[in-house]
């Protein structure tokens, strides 16, 4: 009887390791290497990245890829447990406010430098391949710790049915903010059809908005406003936040934003957002909003043109005081310094990166590649194209001036800020905060920047 | 030897022996199971509350410095508040609850097998489906709740979306799935011989009476067991908050296991992760302490008078 | 059961104390307190069962009816009706005309506003605000005003507020307003440039308008109606659908009661009104394309033309291959340099489908030549698998101007959707369809089975030895190992979490099944302390007789122990399963790849993915994920009662 049991566990023991394992089968002469890739697409790219590695296996029978959904909010925080436990795939992603941490925070220095593997025998040029402005968000403390596999720039989306209905001209290249405030004085209605500019409003039913406003609590997305107004928020050694996020511009700039919301009650407030299902998106779709700002560049349009009836458009970014100016949203990959196959890697890297994953991508994002984005005719889109535009207008990402600026500016920059547009936010003092914030970075750049020095 | 050995213990018939020897070759399986899954983990997440560790080298021993670390850290005070509120509101709530529906079906009525079913149905649901029928329910526009109270013309808060009402929605919530505890209640007054109730009606009481001096009492060891085993668990709740709020908004559901688990799976600081788990340890050893030193007051075990 | 049948009645053989005058008084009040009793489970009930009722229902409904006010019970559909001979359906309105709902379509939105001309403005005033009372708006003939009452001097008085200047309104007279004012559609007005008259001393914002060749300062004073026109349905069944850019503005008309905006076709002197203006898809049967379609490399393509083909303008171009007769082809997809193409003169279901319609296409790809194919399209009756080929283009749709002679205004909130009953399994459809991260949803069905049966054989196996040992066999330290075992079982398991993970790390079994399965072979406080319980209440000398018989443990716990303890056993099964399906945070922190997730987790990506947008999708997946453990829980209830109680009394 004993016997019987222990056949029984034995079974089981066996069977798993088939249950859990997945299949491989392959046509290589020599061992197969398998590349883990650190995947964040989801929906339709999910299907492109894997016609891209498919195509990829076909011509390499020797690698195999495996692609490693990591997807959510909890992606960036995941990527650095996967450094801690030793288990980050050969590809991880790249992404200029959390480069600079992972790197820190990793004592192999998370990826390791492909200048040698651009510059070597199955190498590239950059400049063919890539937008140089692009190419150079892959830099990190003088090493190439990534490339780029799409991009984004910030736009406005316009509800063209509500500019129709009102016959308001659509927003053209040189616009300003103060033309985009007449335009939602005059989009915003309450519950009895008076407009955000006739003296009977009443701001406490609004039932149309005329602008939404970026309300999570991600600091690009303001960061991308500030530079409009001359902004810049850390200095170019990264040391100090004190005359930068606190100047005098970035008061103005912020103080104007929050305007939009408490005194002339053309936007929603960053409360309203949260507390209404599907947060901007949903109110944008259901023409409660006519206009916003957004970084999510094309990601959003499939979703509009799948919504019935919503009529909408792209328009650039409005003029701040100091001009025309944004900043850029990427993701792509580097090689980790715990890959075992980084020349296999590279092979990999190169493959999503260049022509042959990007004729693929593009379909549905904005590729890197300057050839592909031509022969797609992309560059003079009514969509694609006003995000292209906008790449002349890019303003220098701050994050990169310190490895610690994910931490001590951008997270809680991010922050503040959404508590500016929330309830009760027209009672701050924005100067007064700011002047705090700045303390507040200020020390705690100076005591990463110890502890790091201390524990080298 | 081991004979010797076994003798020392009493063991003194081979048959004896053999009975214990297969014993512990029985029980071997759990007791391995024991000290590798729960005694050595307990005294290596002991060790690792006094260390930093971040999986990746080995753990330095660091002192008090993670306590420090936790006791001035606002996120540990604002999950302490937040699942002490928590458990302080649903604990009592559902236990109450528990109780009223079991006596109510304890009276005889039709259909007990019936009632009981639907109170015990949504206990048996993942949380995680709960999590977001419950998610839909508390929608603030076009949800269950809200639409409920605008017909009787209340305009409803926001829920979990709102700081204010999360967590008092996750308590409501909470009395959704009380259906094990109304089954305990339930089968703990049948146990109530009839003869106590009729004691009582002969004395004159009424209803009051036979609650007061029969039910409650004769039910007191089962209240007490699960009101301690009602803490334990609203102490280490996670997944509602988690599915549902993230600990949002603004940290209004930031439960204690959730900032365990952030600090422990999303930021890797072990060693302050398993101080966090010893301090819920001993703040749950020391409730139990309190409720079982309480319990003399209020718990009636029938040895008592026998 | 059949001596609890009459609420009133105790049954008195079991009481030795039976005092029927006692009772016979209380009977009244015993009726009064069952009736409440059952109101109260009524209300508890109601409470436990509606939320799921309805998360049901919603997991039936069509998205749009999900959260609706009042809450609809039965699953609606829309009531649609086809536009020409295209395969677009056009939703159906209810309004109520001179008492009577009648069905319409809407071929049209306007608004309107109140403007004032500023050359006929005067006599305005200033009026401190706490003066002046709140507006409300009034219908004046045609137009409507923001009326306010103003008291000044012991008199009151209508005033129109026309802007606000600091603490004081800039107010008029409504007879002075109403001789300045007109109403005209918002488009009409703001198509003029903006302006600031000045009006004795007061700057406003305005605009400057052509109105019958005459120029006028308006200053829009509000407020904004919006209308609906509408029109009987059977119009669109003379729906025609052009490309809108061959459409061109041709001013406004009076249509039956309302005004409406009109359209003509380069080269065609009717009027036409345009019903609705979208994007719309060529699509062609997947079939068909694998049927025909081949890849041509950039090299064999002539210059690209556009032309009609099946009368949907589509890329073409002259096709040479490498070897034979050069033909047309049209482009389906078009890539860099290796194109999708098919031969013009064999394209048969090529065909424009509105845009809308074709949400949650798959990818799919013919040669590593990606496109999107929608499965399941359904054009009327038929249903069918289509590939996206070409660009989406914006078409209209538009009827004769003759057509529509009855049509009429309605106010936006006087229309209601025409319904009809009718389930709509699309949530669960999309659900089955949908893949997450390459995993398909049932995926986690069947992870979360094998989980289940992993667990169940462990813990089965594991617990029926370790507590038939504590039942039975005596040794030295049973009482303090049987004491401890108790112990674990109140041990709150936070405390262990991290060092766990950490062992499973070092066994290299993070993103495995292992850490979710292995430690039910090791056995489980609870459930070995249930069954030892159990195996106390078996008779020894069933086995005592087995042994003499020279039956070994084994033997004894195989052929006695466990055939007389089948409800135990079933038990352990069925609180295992409970468990393992239900179970959270453990294959949450252990798992990172989808392909493994069980259910929960599963649930909780598909909620992180999905859950924002595609509630229904969301709803009819948790609603699946219910489905085992309710079946198992009807059929099963008597194990997890048992169960729960033997944990609950004393402990």
């Amino acid at each position: 009887m004993k016997r019987k049991l222990f056949t029984v566990l034995g079974v089981v023991a066996l069977l798993v390791p088939f249950a859990v394992l997945p299949a491989q089968a392959q046509e290589c002469e020599g061992e197969v290497v398998t590349i883990r890739v650190d995947d964040w697409s989801s929906g339709d790219r999910e299907e492109y990245m894997n016609q891209v590695i498919e195509a990829f296996e076909a011509e390499n029978p020797c690698i195999d890829v495996e692609r490693v959904p990591n997807i959510g909010d909890d992606q960036w925080t995941r990527r650095l447990t996967w450094l801690a436990a030793g288990t980050a795939p050969d590809l991880l992603t790249i992404e200029p406010s959390w480069t600079p941490l992972y790197v820190e925070s990793s004592t192999d220095g998370a990826y390791i430098d492909l200048l040698p593997f651009v510059e070597g025998e199955s190498g590239l040029d950059p400049e063919a391949e890539f937008y140089p402005g692009i190419y150079d968000q892959g830099f990190y403390d003088g090493k190439l710790v990534g490339l780029t596999k799409d991009y984004s720039t910030m736009a406005f989306y316009i509800n063209t049915a509500l500019f129709d209905a009102a016959g308001i001209a659509y927003p053209e290249e040189g616009w300003t903010w103060d033309d985009a405030l007449d335009i939602a004085l005059e989009l915003t209605l309450d519950a009895n059809g008076n407009n955000a500019s006739s003296p009977d409003f009443d701001p406490d039913n609004i039932v149309q908005w005329g602008m939404d406003i970026v309300n999570d609590p991600w600091w690009r997305g303001f960061l991308g406003y500030v530079k409009g107004w001359g902004v810049t928020t850390i200095s170019d050694d990264g040391t100090t936040t004190q005359g930068y996020i606190n100047s005098d511009a970035a008061v103005e700039a912020l103080e104007f934003y929050r305007s939009l919301i408490f005194e002339h009650h053309v936007a929603p407030s960053a409360t309203t957002i949260g507390a209404t299902e599907g947060g901007r998106l949903q109110m944008f779709q259901d023409g409660q909003t006519a206009m916003g700002m957004t970084y999510h560049g094309p990601w959003w349009q499939d979703v509009f043109n799948e919504t019935p009836g919503l009529a909408w458009g792209v328009v650039p970014v409005p003029a701040g005081p100091a001009g025309h100016a944004s900043v850029v949203m990427l993701q792509g990959w580097g090689i980790t310094a715990q890959s075992q196959h980084p020349a296999e890697a590279w092979e990999v890297l190169k493959w999503l990166t260049t022509e042959p994953g990007q004729r693929v991508f593009a379909l549905k994002a904005l590729s890197p590649s300057p050839a592909v984005s031509e022969e797609m005719q992309r560059v003079n889109d009514p969509y694609w194209g006003v995000f292209i535009a906008e790449t002349d207008y890019l303003a220098a990402l701050d994050n990169l001036n310190s490895p610690f600026y994910a931490t001590c500016v951008d997270t809680p920059a991010g922050q503040l800020v959404v508590r500016f547009l929330s309830e009760g936010g027209d009672e701050l003092d924005i100067r007064a905060e700011l002047d705090q914030f700045a303390a507040d970075a200020d020390a705690c750049l100076a005591e990463s920047a110890e502890e790091a020095a201390a524990g080298s | 030897m081991f004979v010797r050995l076994a003798k020392r213990l009493g063991l003194n018939s081979p048959m004896a022996r053999r009975e214990a020897l297969t014993f512990y070759i029985l029980v071997l399986p759990w007791l391995f199971g024991f000290l590798a899954f729960l005694a050595y983990p307990m005294l290596r997440s002991l060790y690792l509350s006094f260390t930093s560790y971040d999986l990746l080298s080995p753990p330095v021993w660091t002192g008090f410095r993670n306590l420090e670390r936790v006791f001035s850290d606002p996120d540990f005070w604002k999950s302490l508040r937040v699942t002490t509120i928590y458990a302080v509101f649903s604990v009592p709530t559902g236990t109450v609850l528990a109780m009223a529906v079991a006596m109510v079906l304890s009276q005889r009525l039709r259909g007990i097998n019936f009632w009981r079913t639907i109170f015990f149905v949504p206990s048996v649901l993942s949380s995680i489906a709960v999590a977001i029928l419950w998610l839909n329910i508390f929608r603030p526009e076009g949800g269950l709740i809200n639409t409920a109270l605008a017909a009787i013309g209340i305009k409803g808060p926001g829920w979990v979306l709102s700081e204010q009402w999360a967590l008092p929605a996750l308590i409501v919530m909470s009395w959704w799935t009380i259906g094990g505890q109304i089954v305990i209640y339930l089968a703990g007054l049948k146990g109530i011989p009839q003869v106590m109730y009729e004691a009582v009606e002969i004395d004159g009481g009424g209803s009051w009476a036979r609650f007061r001096y029969v039910t409650l009492p004769m039910l007191s060891p089962t209240i007490f067991f699960n009101v301690v085993l009602a803490i334990i668990g609203a102490l280490q709740v996670f997944d509602a908050g988690w599915v549902m709020t993230r600990g949002g908004p603004n940290k209004a559901t930031y439960f204690y296991m959730i900032n365990l688990y952030e600090r422990a799976f999303q930021f890797i600081q072990m060693g302050y992760a398993s101080a966090l788990a010893w301090l819920l340890f001993l703040i749950i050893m020391l409730i139990t302490l309190l409720v079982i030193r309480s319990s003399a007051v209020w718990v009636y075990y029938e040895s008592e008078v026998r | 059961m059949t001596t609890e049948q009459t609420s009133a009645t105790i049954t008195p053989a079991r009481s030795a104390f039976s005092f029927e005058n006692v009772r016979r008084t209380k009977t009244w009040q015993r009726g009064l307190r069952h009736l409440f009793s059952y109101l109260f489970l009524i209300a508890g009930s109601s409470f436990m069962l509606v939320p799921l009722l309805w998360m049901f229902s919603a997991s039936l409904k069509p998205q749009w009816q999900i959260f609706t006010t009042p809450i609809m019970w039965i699953p609606q559909h829309w009531e649609e009706v086809r536009a020409g001979a295209t395969n677009r359906m056009i939703p159906l309105w209810v309004t109520e005309v001179d008492g009577e709902t009648q069905k319409v379509i809407i071929i049209g939105v306007r608004r309107y506003t109140t403007a004032l001309d500023a050359a006929n403005l005067r006599n305005l005033q200033s009026a401190p605000s706490d003066e002046v009372g709140d507006a409300a708006a009034m219908p004046v003939g045609d137009l409507l005003f923001n009326v306010r009452p103003w008291t000044t001097g012991g008199v009151t008085r209508d005033v129109v507020a026309l802007a606000r200047d600091g603490d004081d309104l800039i107010v008029a007279a409504l007879e002075d307003v109403q001789a300045a004012a007109m109403r005209l559609p918002l488009d009409e007005l703001n198509s003029g440039d903006r302006i600031s008259p000045v009006v004795e001393d007061v700057e406003f914002r305005g605009r400057e308008v052509e109105i019958d060749g005459a120029t006028l300062q308006l200053i829009p004073i509000g407020p904004e109606t919006e209308l609906n026109v509408v029109s009987a349905p059977d119009v669109a069944a003379g729906a025609l659908l052009v490309p809108t850019e061959r459409l061109s503005s041709a001013g406004f008309a009076e249509v039956g009661e309302t005004e409406i905006a009109l359209s003509r076709i380069e080269g065609d002197a009717t009027d036409y009104v345009v019903l609705i203006s979208e994007q719309w898809q060529p699509v062609i049967d997947e079939e068909e394309v694998d049927a025909k379609a081949f890849v041509a490399a950039r090299g064999q393509l002539g210059e690209r033309r556009e032309e009609a083909v099946n009368g949907v303008t589509m890329q073409t171009a002259r096709y040479t291959p490498d070897e034979g007769a050069s033909l047309d082809v049209v482009v389906l997809v078009s890539g860099t340099d290796r194109s999708l193409v098919m031969p013009v003169d064999q394209v048969e279901s090529l065909r424009l489908a509105q845009a809308g319609g074709l949400t949650s296409a798959r990818g799919d790809s013919y040669e590593r030549i990606p496109y999107r194919v929608l499965d399941g399209f359904s054009e009327g009756e038929e249903t069918s698998s289509v590939a996206l080929v070409g660009d989406p283009r914006d078409m209209s749709l538009i009827v004769a101007r003759d057509a529509v002679d009855s049509a009429f205004d309605v106010s936006p909130t006087d229309l209601e959707r025409a319904l009809h009953p009718q389930l709509s399994f699309d949530g669960f459809r999309e659900v089955l369809q949908t893949k997450i991260a390459e995993t398909r949803f049932t995926k986690f069905f069947v992870n979360s089975f094998i989980l289940v049966f992993l667990n169940i054989v462990g813990h089965v196996l594991s617990c029926v030895i370790v507590a038939y040992a504590f039942a039975r066999l005596r040794a030295p330290g049973k009482n303090f190992l049987f004491i401890i075992l108790l112990g674990t079982m109140m041990l709150p398991f936070p405390v262990t979490l991290v060092p766990v993970y950490e062992i499973f790390r070092d066994l290299g079994m993070i993103n495995t099944w292992w850490p979710l399965f292995m430690r039910a072979f090791f056995g489980n406080a609870f459930l070995i302390f249930m069954l030892r319980q159990f195996f106390a209440s078996i008779p020894r000398e069933l086995e005592e007789a087995a042994r003499i018989d020279g039956a070994g443990v084994a033997q004894i716990i195989w052929r006695i122990i466990v055939p007389l303890s089948k409800p135990a056993i079933a038990t352990v099964v069925i609180f295992t399963f409970w468990w393992t399906w239900n179970s959270f945070l453990e294959p949450f922190i252990f798992l990172s790849s989808p392909e493994l997730f069980p259910v929960s987790v599963g649930l909780n990506f598909f909620k992180d993915q999905y859950g924002a947008v595609y509630y229904d999708r969301l709803i009819s997946a948790s609603v699946m994920s219910m489905i085992p453990m309710l079946v198992i829980f009807f059929f099963a209830q008597r194990y997890f009662i048992e169960g729960i109680q033997l944990t609950g009394i004393k402990g």
